[in-house]
């Protein structure tokens, strides 16, 4: 018998909304009918995110996204600052009972991201998961993965980048020079790719991303020996979401200084 | 009188650090520890920081410490470890 899943295909929504929606599941993800779910979405307009641990001002030059209108998001989840942009995002959340989620964190990274490396592989793309959290092809990155453990639950989430404005986005970005240090490459625009260098322009039709998501769904079935049930939000995970996002996503204290004014939230 | 200290640090197979704190006495107060690293509960952070403030600013002390409180509360730290934090702290140059 197949385990049952909730499948979410949400579309583009603001930065606030889908960070809320990840962690209004993972507030009902230890519930008896809750159903592990994977979700994907993505932006509108474009955001940046910085991880649980870092701080705008290190992170981001706080007076170019304010200028241009970029809304910037602190994660529950740890990780590095991204730029949301041409982007395929998903989350995935299971119940800290689950079978999958049961194995040491660092594990859990490479089991819940294998579905999107084969995927990557059946396009012929080199793709595979490196160090603690990246998928990469060709030895440069194309998707970075972040996961929390709390309220009973796991959530994972992540990108796979369509496309880069690398002009942009380090214009947002502040890249440390340590960073480089280490990395074989000098320039941190040199470390990264998007599917649009690897497959051509074609990835950015809705037509691409919707077969490239299928892809990743049938994967997630197989190697996972589940079934997918297309589905939304319960009630209580719709009133979360607006909870999470009106008094912690939207709120300047958590972006800027992580101070959670209802301790209840998280 | 206080001296402000802040370092950035990456190690090859963890992610980066940075660290600020104040000095007097060869004690450390107002440590943050920020970075894009992982660590299970988030909010050990907290707990690790507060932990860290008037203690001695000393490489034994402070592995020491830091080695105990993760062990003794099941910390799990993702890309960052207690030497890589030590040695922030330790190496941090006056700002």
């Amino acid at each position: 018998m197949l385990e049952k899943w909730r499948l979410i295909l949400d579309k583009a929504m603001p930065a606030s909304y889908n960070m809320a929606k990840d962690c209004a599941l993972l507030a009902c993800s230890s519930e008896k009918e809750f159903l592990p779910t994977l979700r994907f979405y993505s932006w509108q307009p474009a955001a940046l995110t910085i991880g649980y641990f870092q701080k705008i001002e290190e992170e981001l030059n706080e007076e170019v996204c304010k200028k241009e209108n970029v809304p910037i998001i602190r994660r529950i989840t740890g990780g590095g600052a991204v730029f949301h942009q041409h982007e395929i995002t998903y989350s995935v959340i299971i119940p800290l009972s689950h079978k999958l989620a049961n194995s040491k964190i660092l594990d859990s990274y490479k089991i819940l991201s294998d579905p999107i490396v084969e995927t990557l592989k059946s396009y012929n793309l080199n793709a595979s998961f490196e160090g603690i959290n990246d998928i990469v092809v060709d030895d440069k990155k194309i998707s970075g993965n972040a996961q929390t453990r709390r309220m009973g639950g796991v959530l994972q989430h992540g990108t796979i980048l369509l496309d880069l404005e690398t002009d942009k986005m380090f214009n947002y970005l502040k890249v440390p020079t340590e960073k480089s240090k280490v990395k074989s490459n000098a320039k941190p625009a040199s470390r990264v790719t998007a599917l649009k260098y690897l497959l051509g322009e074609k990835v950015l039709s809705n037509d691409f991303q919707n077969k490239f998501i299928q892809k990743i769904i049938e994967n997630w079935q197989i190697q996972n020996n589940i079934k997918f049930e297309t589905s939304t939000l319960t009630e209580k995970e719709t009133n979360l979401t607006i909870e999470y996002k009106e008094n912690l996503f939207e709120n300047i204290n958590w972006n800027k200084k992580r101070t959670i004014e209802k301790k209840s939230l998280l | 009188m206080k001296n402000k200290y802040t370092n950035i640090l990456k190690k090859e197979t963890e992610k980066l650090i940075r660290i600020s704190y104040s000095e007097e006495n060869n004690c450390i107060s107002n440590l943050s520890i920020s970075g894009d690293f992982f660590i299970h509960p988030e909010e050990a952070i907290t707990k690790i920081e507060e932990k860290l403030n008037n203690v001695q600013k000393d490489t034994e002390v402070i592995n020491k410490l830091l080695i105990m409180l993760i062990t003794q509360n099941n910390y799990e730290l993702i890309g960052i470890s207690p030497e890589s934090i030590t040695e922030a702290i330790i190496t941090a140059r006056p700002v």
